[in-house]
């Protein structure tokens, strides 16, 4: 379960603020993928990070008693210099006991397919060898909810389909909250869906509808993008 | 996921920074821990050149290699941490979406590794010295190690300090550098505090790294004559220094989390 109470985040640039979100209340009970729609810039990705603990709100709290992951497919945290095995072996040290952190390394590796490359500094490795490193680092670990952001377009189709069916296989242990802007993607993994518009939350039980507004929103208007103070 | 105490969050996360900092200071790429020896190994030999050409050491019986050895190397172990901490934020951002990492966590495995390194430089010295010249005593080994920890202390609590400041007031980044630079010159690396005129003694005596350092010298030699020294000034300036960092950061922990 995660319950956010009056949440309210905003950033300064150049002495402006900018308002991304303002006194958002919601739910979402154990059991319930949840996907965050909205125009780019509304604050999803934000939200998604508040959520997970990764940054805070300006005001406003975040009760929960679920374990949340680090981003899907974070790349970030990763050092180019070292190789992806390191990297994998990094993370799994800080997630993982001792003993079962060549476990995970292994999990990975065979996950990621990437042969003697899975030695080589990660640097050098294209995108998509990326995408299967840090996918299947983010899976090699079971958290109660996975925080997903824009995650399922990388990768050759090889990737994307082993991604979609450990998805499918995750679902059946954790729960999601989802951005992402392939919404068919959204629709084969989330339960409920909240429009991120303005500042504001409406949240939808019924995923379909959710997706036809938003849609409809996105071609009709130009999107608000927080509120200037 | 198994459910573990704070304590234990923060020793996973520190070991882990530890085994990443390491690889990645001490990679092939960089020559191994070859790599770390070149540059106090470089600086040391420079200054000896230098003060053996003009015939200024004044290290009296201790050997010109360690007196300078150990004014680099304690003085490198302070400021490489305290350097590093300067931009530690921007570095380390990305290590933050992953939730048990803290801030200070990177300080810490920093402090340990840097330590770490630079005291096995000082024993490289320390036995190649002995190995050429046969003139290594260590009359007080305790004294020796002891000298290093306080010197990863106060890099630790500086450390600690200017990454919040750095992150709350990023103007503060340029003069931050200077710092180690000025200190360099108090902390009596390459030349003692007593060549230079009387009036201008009061300079030194405050720093706790020139005490740190002269101590060091001493726990290598017993004769090695410094009046001046005192571990327990050094003692009580590490451990209030170590107690503002913490306060301070305890403080700034919500403004270090929020981007």
């Amino acid at each position: 379960m995660i319950e956010a109470s009056k949440l309210t985040k905003s950033f300064y640039y150049q002495g402006k603020k900018s308002t991304i979100f303002k006194n958002l209340s919601f739910k979402i009970e154990t059991g319930e993928s949840i996907a965050i729609l909205g125009a780019n810039g509304a604050g999803k990705s934000t939200l998604l990070r508040i959520l997970g603990g990764i940054d805070l709100p300006d005001s406003g709290t975040i009760h929960t008693d679920s374990t949340i992951s680090w981003p899907v497919g974070l790349v970030g945290g990763f050092q180019g210099s070292l190789t992806g095995r390191e990297n994998v072996t990094f993370v799994s040290r800080i997630y993982a006991e001792k003993k079962k952190v060549s476990e995970k390394v292994r999990y990975v590796e065979e996950f990621a397919e990437l042969g003697v490359y899975f030695d080589r500094p990660f640097k050098t490795y294209s995108s998509g060898m990326r995408s299967r490193v840090t996918f299947g680092l983010s899976m090699a670990f079971d958290f109660d909810v996975y925080l997903i952001d824009e995650v399922t377009a990388a990768g050759d189709q090889r990737f994307r389909e082993k991604s979609k069916r450990l998805l499918m296989e995750k679902k059946k242990s954790a729960d999601f909250l989802m951005v992402d802007h392939n919404l068919w993607g959204l629709k084969l993994h989330c339960d409920r869906a909240f429009i991120l518009d303005g500042g504001k939350i409406e949240e939808f039980n019924d995923l379909d509808e959710a997706v036809a507004l938003h849609t409809e929103r996105l071609l009709a208007t130009p999107p608000q993008r927080g509120i200037e103070e | 996921m198994q459910r573990l105490s704070g304590w234990q969050v923060q020793w996973r996360v520190v070991d882990a920074l530890v085994y990443r900092e390491l690889r990645t200071r001490v990679s092939d790429v960089k020559g191994g821990f070859l790599g770390v020896l070149v540059q106090p190994l470089g600086l040391i030999a420079i200054w000896v050149l230098f003060l053996t050409a003009i015939n200024a050491h004044r290290g009296g019986s201790l050997n010109v290699v360690l007196f300078l050895g150990s004014g680099t190397i304690l003085f490198t172990i302070f400021s490489q941490i305290f350097c590093r901490s300067v931009t530690a934020m921007e570095a380390n951002e990305a290590l933050l979406f992953y939730k048990p990492v803290k801030p200070i966590d990177t300080v810490i495995a920093r402090t340990i590794c840097e330590t770490g390194l630079y005291t096995c430089c000082l024993l490289v010295v320390c036995v190649g010295t002995w190995i050429v010249l046969d003139q290594v005593y260590m009359s007080n080994l305790g004294l020796f190690f002891f000298t290093i920890l306080l010197a990863a202390c106060i890099g630790f609590s500086s450390g600690l300090i200017v990454m919040v400041v750095s992150h709350v007031m990023p103007g503060f980044k340029q003069t931050a550098f200077w710092i180690p630079r000025i200190l360099w010159f108090l902390s009596g690396v390459p030349f003692r505090y007593w060549v230079f005129p009387p009036s201008t003694r009061f300079l030194f005596v405050w720093n706790p790294l020139m005490h740190i350092i002269e101590l060091n010298r001493k726990s290598m030699s017993d004769d090695y004559f410094t009046p001046v020294a005192n571990l327990e000034y050094a003692i009580v300036w590490a451990a209030s220094l170590l107690t503002v960092s913490l306060w301070f950061y305890y403080n700034y922990e919500r403004k270090l989390l929020t981007q």
